[in-house]
């Protein structure tokens, strides 16, 4: 019998503490379920409507879907196992790489990507619920920024609400959403290519390609999905810590967060290209009528809820991690209720100029992550930490931890996320994502990127690391009590 | 492997209790925690076979 209280949440008992073994109850389906949940969203028709501007349906399709798989490839190399073998959200399996006060790095990314990520989505939401009150008649087009407002800011307060009984809200909700989604995506897909031939379809050029040629654009569109399928690292440690091995992980994982929210996103792809417009509640509304407009926002309003869901979730565990909130906050649905305040502030305050600049924002995600999922691939692969991780020193938070190393960051690390992210910057402008060498169009910018960090973390660590330590377990200037050879 | 823990606690207790030996006790505890299992040969199949060669296939193909 599990020992966890089955009248608290898991997040309750634990906080962002590692989940036991028996709390771990998740089985295959069920991650499955909560990872699609995550995964279908109307980020998936942004991506989608931003892959159009460069590609055809054909090469669109094979893009898509291939920079999602590969990099959801190395967000699982990356995450899935401290996640499933110590129960660790994603902010604290970086401490032994960054350090004790280096995850602070870590979990400014993830916050950042969480809250980013979660305002595209309740705005989009929001403006969706306007988009259709106003085609239905009921709202004046005058007051829809009104109804977008409000709608947001109530679906985030939602999201607040189904929250407070922490992670059971995903376990309940998941399958359901993700049933209702899947089965709604479909039915668009079928309404598009009613309307529109396959050939017509597949014959349409694409919006706005650069003039770098067809390989440049093509390696632009596999990168904007890559660099956008990133974000799930982000996520991958408060939705996986509640399954008990890699093995009942790794499908989920690589169906719904790399083929699944890619899938969803072709949708958007084909009707940008025959339509030229991405957004389904225009373009629905344009072939079904208010009817077929009220469908598609119960779809926006389903998955992006549930999507958002998953990422405040996330990023409560990650702000869990500061000692300063966990030691003064004991309530879950208080903790939860802080990662959502910044949310509502810009959703009340300038939501116009954060969804207009989502491009650069996807930059930035590439930029830091790309990195840091090498610099941990290294970590649990070529030196085997994941064998060697001492758990309470991921939990103390002063040099009596073993991943304090030098005042508190691992030099390593650090450079290494330094250089990986310079590296990303040299061959794709972030500001305007037009590449900058030549090169950009054989190798991209995130592969590049997620190499270079792990090669300098792997080269300074062996070549800080003390004398007479195991080369294959030992990292830099940090202490080696169980990997040290006696 | 034990599957048995050796407290049956609330972090979140011994946290509202404001006792810091309790908290170092529960802290040094978890590395007697009973882990999950890693990646097996066949889970490094499917990640190579759908992070790979699937991939590889799919950029050949949309390339054309």
């Amino acid at each position: 019998m599990s020992n966890q209280n089955h009248n608290t949440s898991v997040e309750e008992q634990y906080g962002s503490f590692p989940v036991p073994l028996k709390d771990r109850t998740w089985g295959p389906w069920l991650a499955a379920a909560v990872c699609a949940t995550a995964a279908i969203a109307t980020w998936s028709l942004v991506v989608g409507g931003f892959t159009a501007s460069y590609v055809g349906a054909q090469a669109g399709t094979s893009t898509m879907v291939a920079g999602a798989l590969i990099v959801q490839m190395l967000v699982s190399l990356s995450q899935l196992p401290p996640n499933t073998k110590h129960g660790l959200e994603t902010v604290v399996t970086t401490k032994p790489q960054l350090g004790v006060r280096g995850s602070y790095i870590a979990l400014i990314i993830q916050f950042a990507v969480l809250t980013g990520w979660n305002l595209v989505l309740m705005i989009f939401f929001g403006r969706s619920v306007a988009a259709v009150l106003v085609s239905a008649g009921w709202i004046a087009e005058a007051s829809s920024g009104t109804t977008a407002l409000v709608a947001s800011v109530g679906g985030a307060l939602l999201v607040w609400a189904l929250l407070t009984v922490g992670s059971k809200a995903l376990r309940y909700l998941a399958p359901a959403i993700a049933i209702m989604v899947v089965g709604i995506a479909i039915w668009m897909l079928f309404v598009l290519f009613g309307a529109y031939p396959l050939s017509e379809i597949a014959a349409a050029p694409p919006l706005a390609p650069t003039e770098g040629g067809p390989l440049m654009n093509y390696t632009l569109a596999l990168e904007v999905m890559m660099v956008s399928t990133m974000g799930w690292w982000a996520y991958m440690g408060g939705m996986l810590r509640m399954v008990s091995s890699a093995s009942k992980a790794a499908m989920p994982s690589m169906a719904s967060l790399g083929f699944g929210w890619a899938a969803v996103g072709l949708i958007s792809l084909y009707s940008a290209l025959v339509t030229g417009k991405w957004d389904p509640t225009v373009w629905m509304i344009d072939l079904g009528g208010p009817a077929a407009g009220a469908v598609v926002l119960a779809f926006i309003a389903l998955a992006n809820i549930g999507s958002t869901l998953v990422g405040v979730h996330a990023a409560t565990l990650g702000v869990g991690q500061v000692p300063f909130l966990s030691e003064r906050i004991r309530s879950w649905g208080l903790m939860a209720g802080i990662v959502i305040i910044p949310m509502i502030v810009v959703l009340i305050l300038f939501p116009g100029p954060f969804y207009d600049n989502i491009g650069i924002f996807l930059a930035f995600v590439g930029i830091l992550i790309a990195p840091v999922m090498g610099v941990q691939i290294v970590d649990w692969f070529v030196f085997n930490r994941d064998d060697h991780m001492h758990i309470p020193s991921l939990y103390r938070h002063n040099s009596t931890s073993e991943y304090w190393y030098t005042n508190g960051f691992n030099v390593a690390g650090i450079v290494g996320l330094i250089a990986g992210g310079a590296v990303y910057v040299a061959f794709l402008n972030p500001y305007t994502f037009v590449p900058r060498i030549e090169a950009f169009q054989y190798v991209t910018a995130t592969l590049p990127a997620t190499l270079t960090g792990g090669l300098v973390y792997w080269g300074l660590s062996v070549a800080l690391a003390p004398r007479g330590s195991v080369p294959a377990v030992r990292t830099a200037a940090g202490r080696y009590s169980r990997a040290t050879r006696s | 492997m034990s599957q048995e823990r050796k407290h049956d606690y609330s972090i979140r207790d011994i946290q509202a209790g404001g006792q810091t030996a309790d908290l170092d006790q529960y802290i040094d505890s978890l590395q007697e925690e009973p882990t999950g299992e890693g990646f097996r040969t066949r889970d490094y199949y499917l990640l190579v076979l759908t992070g790979i060669v699937i991939p590889a296939l799919l950029l050949m193909w949309g390339i054309d």
